[in-house]
């Protein structure tokens, strides 16, 4: 060993796991509120917004971006991946998106699908007569 | 066939660096409760290389096991690849610097690590690979799971540790 005693706990460890646990818990900060009813989905493809998908009807939407096939579905109002030929199909077996600030990701495909903030119509009215 | 100390601290890196490529293909047939969720396993390897070995040890086994690991599962200069980079390489850097703290436990040096990881993937991710801010909303539940899992590897490597320092209990 190189010369010190290897401690598994230490007091200075309180405060990093205070911060951090604080963190974790005002996660809810972080995410979108979901004031109105949510109606699309969006799909970008390495960066780039490609598509605005309808979570109001059950269809299968298949991405004709790439060589083989990459296959959405809605259904029920959320949308999920159903078919993609990326290695570890991690998006495959990601829940399926229903809420604002829910997303689906796969990093080999540079495919990012996600629900956006949504805002009540009566809301953005006040705002625009303000 | 007697090893010079020079050569016994090569083999142990080397060994090490074996060890985080076992444990990294290893994780890749654990079920995952979350798809998106690692344990980082391969993290063992690097904090016994640093509390075992040193900071240059452990920068060492990091950086190789990453490389070779991503040769091996064909995502060598892939876009997984550079994320697992920053990650794996930012994750050593914070728990090196952590390490020189006294008052800072080996769990904490691993959570740190795990976070660290985490962060800097999402970082990358958000601002070169999806170029989308929305990304951020994962962070909460990101440092979750690396608390969690910071926990297992750093416990795990506690008893290794333990273990080792019965069988080498000089310094290299």
């Amino acid at each position: 060993m190189i010369g010190r005693k290897i401690k598994l706990w230490a007091w200075g460890d309180i405060l990093f796991w205070g911060i951090i646990l604080a963190v974790c818990i005002q996660g809810d900060f972080f995410r979108p509120s979901h004031d109105g009813e949510i109606q699309e989905a969006i799909v970008e493809i390495a960066g780039k917004e490609k598509y605005h998908i309808d979570l109001k009807a059950d269809k299968d939407f298949p991405l004709t971006d790439f060589r083989k096939p990459v296959v959405l579905r809605v259904e029920n109002g959320r949308v999920r991946m159903v078919e993609n030929y990326c290695p570890q199909k991690i998006c495959v077996n990601t829940v399926a998106a229903e809420k604002s600030g829910d997303m689906i990701v796969c990093v080999p495909q540079k495919i990012l699908i996600y629900i956006p903030k949504t805002i009540k119509k009566d809301k953005t009215i006040e705002i625009i007569t303000g | 066939m007697k090893l010079l100390p020079a050569e016994l601290r090569e083999a142990r890196i080397a060994g090490l660096i074996v060890v985080g490529l076992l444990l990294f293909i290893f994780e890749t047939y654990i079920p995952r409760p979350i798809p998106w969720l690692k344990f980082g396993l391969a993290n063992i390897a690097t904090l016994i290389a640093l509390y075992w070995l040193g900071w240059k040890a452990a920068l060492t086994v990091a950086v190789f096991r990453i490389f070779i690991g991503a040769f091996f599962t064909g995502m060598l200069f892939s876009p997984g690849f550079f994320l697992s980079f920053s990650g794996g390489f930012s994750a050593t850097l914070i728990m090196i610097a952590l390490f020189q703290l006294r008052s800072v436990g080996l769990l904490t040096v691993s959570i740190a690590g795990a976070l660290m990881h985490n962060i800097a993937q999402l970082f990358l991710a958000v601002y070169w690979l999806f170029a989308n801010t929305v990304l951020w909303y994962l962070l909460p539940y990101l440092l979750l799971t690396a608390l969690i899992t910071g926990s297992i590897t750093g416990g795990f490597s506690y008893y290794l540790l333990q273990r080792l320092k019965q069988h080498f209990p000089t310094a290299v």
